[in-house]
């Protein structure tokens, strides 16, 4: 059997991972357009403060698995599923008997009236790194658009290299999607002891720019002149989708639409990674989550799947929004919801180290977490959003974080019973 | 899979046989001896695992479950979290680790404990290159113990077993490996 990857990102290394270890005889082929290895997308950032860190960014993957794949260095630009074959571009065409689509995500491109929008540096690949660390060695005025993760990610790495950015974020506060309002002061006051400017509320309107300068002055909404010589933006991703939708795939919240064990809507067609949505049994609707661990935990089903060795350990965890990042040494993780009117909030402070951590109940039930400053046992929140755990009363050790010198296991059915 | 079991009424109060392997089997070297005869003041002890082990935590090894599949390992973002394939121990590459601690958010057992200072995390690897934990060699009174978990469950059985009859339990062994 002939199976064909696209994508080498996290969800097609996974793929490709379980396929070569439940069945080593199977003909695994990937095709991507990005580099022709294995590497670490999160940790591209590294590539800005350093570009001969190409190798240490590189994601292990096993030799004899290595020698024993096929990876084709080309662009996908249909997919036939009657004859079951790929054309490359070039022309080239590649049979297939079961197709496993990792195609991720492209960065949402943002327009600007004033500034062509190539000249709005984004940053997904290695390449979009060492393109951003070219421009940077000329420019004393950053600025990023963008107050999520990965703009952020951004300012911090251009913070510690001694050329801390200014932050154009139209939402009133940072992180809106992953703090609560607390939580994200907080990080707001770390970014701005270390140098960083923020315009928050600003809505982008338009922009001076010479294009032989490379110099220019943004204007928002709010009256802001913002000066730059450098415009990056951080404004979340789109799935790519469009080879899926050209073979008549089923397209739901953006992403490909995939049941538990990562089949689309046609059949021998899997899809896993930022570029699937997964089906939520808890609201009955197709979600696409783009982070890390649910591409990973995707890419392995899907891999599995396909080669017919899926152990079904019950519902896919997908449905969870949680990470874990760490600015200027201050760790912070987010599950599940973090924010609504009908929340309780159990809180532990610890001012003088920057510590708070939270934890949302609703109707008794545990349903997400904010840690800063001290992430221990994020974990076990993670399992108890997961398991929709009943408490009546949050452990002490949870709360404040506090190792557990006890002999057992905290197994779930001990703490939450 | 065969796991580390704990005993606590074998253990020896005090004797730390176990902790002290854990750090040595974890420096470059593999021995004690250099940094504890070594002037000036041993720098080779100030491994992030012995500091953390040491001073703030205290990293229960038991904890891990060496899970399949691992949560830890699926949300890596560095490839630094590795399971060995033939034992099926999971253990932390500490040169590669970025300090993300996306592990941490994932372990259900809490069982990977982050060192925000040092920017690693940290967890039992089980040893996972040698044959046994370097804890349960060390250990001198079979307070811990490395075996699948049937067979220590009826380790345990025979030993209440023979309480109960009032008769003396066959003398305690040094764990087999
Ligand atoms: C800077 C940065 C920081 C991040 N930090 C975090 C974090 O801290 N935590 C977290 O959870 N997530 C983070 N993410 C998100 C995380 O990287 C993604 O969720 C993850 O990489 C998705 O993996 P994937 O395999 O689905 O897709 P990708 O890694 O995007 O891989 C897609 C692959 O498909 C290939 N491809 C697509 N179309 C074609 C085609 N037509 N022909 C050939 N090949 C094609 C591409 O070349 C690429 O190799 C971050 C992302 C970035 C960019
Ligand atoms: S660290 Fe946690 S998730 Fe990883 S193998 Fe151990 S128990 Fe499982
Ligand atoms: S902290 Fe280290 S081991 Fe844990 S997920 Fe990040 S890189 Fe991997």
């Amino acid at each position: 059997m002939r199976v064909v990857i696209i994508g080498n990102g996290t969800a097609g290394i996974h793929a490709m991972l379980a396929i070569k270890r439940n069945t080593p005889k199977t003909d695994v082929t990937l095709v991507t357009h990005d580099e022709p290895f294995f590497y670490s997308r999160p940790e591209i950032t590294q590539l800005i403060e350093d570009p001969y860190t190409l190798k240490v960014i590189a994601l292990p993957v096993p030799g004899e698995i290595l020698k024993d794949i096929t990876l084709i260095h080309q662009t996908v630009e249909e997919i036939e599923p009657k004859t079951g074959t790929l054309r490359l571009a070039g022309g080239a065409r590649l049979p297939y008997d079961r197709l496993i689509l990792a195609t991720g995500a492209a960065p949402k491109k943002v327009k600007i009236i004033g500034v062509p929008s190539d000249a709005i540096l984004t940053m997904r690949t290695a390449r979009d790194a060492l393109r951003i660390a070219a421009h940077l060695e000329e420019s004393d005025a950053p600025v990023i658009l963008g107050g999520g993760l990965i703009g952020l990610k951004i300012a911090h790495t251009l913070a510690r290299l001694g050329k801390p950015p200014r932050v154009v974020v139209s939402s009133p506060r940072l992180l809106s999607r992953t703090l609560d309002s607390e939580t994200a002061a907080t990080i707001q006051e770390l970014f701005e002891e270390n140098g960083v400017t923020f315009h928050l509320g600003a809505t982008p309107k338009y922009a001076d720019w010479d294009e032989r300068t490379r110099k220019g002055t943004l204007f928002t909404e709010k009256g802001d002149k913002i000066p730059f010589d450098l415009l990056l933006a951080g404004k979340g991703v789109n799935p790519r989708v469009e080879l899926a939708r050209q073979a008549g795939i089923l397209i739901e919240d953006g992403g490909i639409a995939v049941t538990d064990s990562m089949e689309t809507s046609l059949k021998h067609h899997y899809a896993a990674g930022d570029c699937a949505s997964i089906f939520n049994h808890e609201t009955g609707r197709y979600e696409n989550r783009a982070i890390w661990p649910v591409a990973a935990e995707s890419g392995r089903i899907a891999g599995e799947a396909v080669v017919g060795k899926l152990i079904s350990s019950g519902r896919f965890s997908a449905p969870i929004a949680r990470n874990a990042i760490t600015f200027f040494s201050v760790p912070m993780v987010s599950i599940g919801t973090v924010q609504g009117e009908s929340l309780k909030t159990n809180v532990y402070r610890e001012a003088s180290r920057r510590i708070v951590r939270k934890i949302f109940q609703e109707n008794g039930r545990i349903v997400g977490a904010v840690l800063v400053g001290d992430i221990m046992h994020a974990g076990v929140l993670f399992e108890a959003v997961r398991q929709e755990a009943r408490v009546r009363q949050i452990p002490g050790w949870l709360l404040r974080g506090a190792p557990q010198f006890s002999q057992q296991t905290p197994s779930m059915e001990v703490l939450f019973s | 899979m065969r796991e580390i079991f704990f005993v606590p009424e074998r253990c020896l109060p005090g004797c730390n046989a176990c902790q002290m392997a854990c750090v040595a089997e974890h420096l470059k070297n593999k021995g004690l001896l250099s940094p504890l005869s070594g002037l000036p003041f041993p720098k080779k002890r100030q491994t992030p695992l012995y500091k953390h082990s040491v001073r703030r935590f205290f990293p229960h090894p038991l904890r891990c479950l060496h899970c399949d599949p691992p949560r830890c390992v699926e949300s890596c973002l560095s490839g630094s979290l590795i399971k060995n394939e033939t034992n099926g121990r999971v253990g932390n590459n500490l040169e590669q680790c970025i300090g993300c601690f996306m592990c941490v958010a994932h372990c259900p057992y809490g069982a990977v404990i982050p060192t925000p200072a040092e920017h690693v995390s940290i967890k039992c690897d089980g040893c996972l290159w040698s044959k046994a934990p370097a804890c349960v060699r060390a250990c001198p009174s079979g307070a811990l113990v490395f075996t699948d978990s049937e067979t220590h469950a009826e380790t345990l059985e025979t030993q209440i077993r023979f309480k109960k009859r009032k008769i003396q339990p066959p003398r305690l062994s040094p764990a087999r490996v």
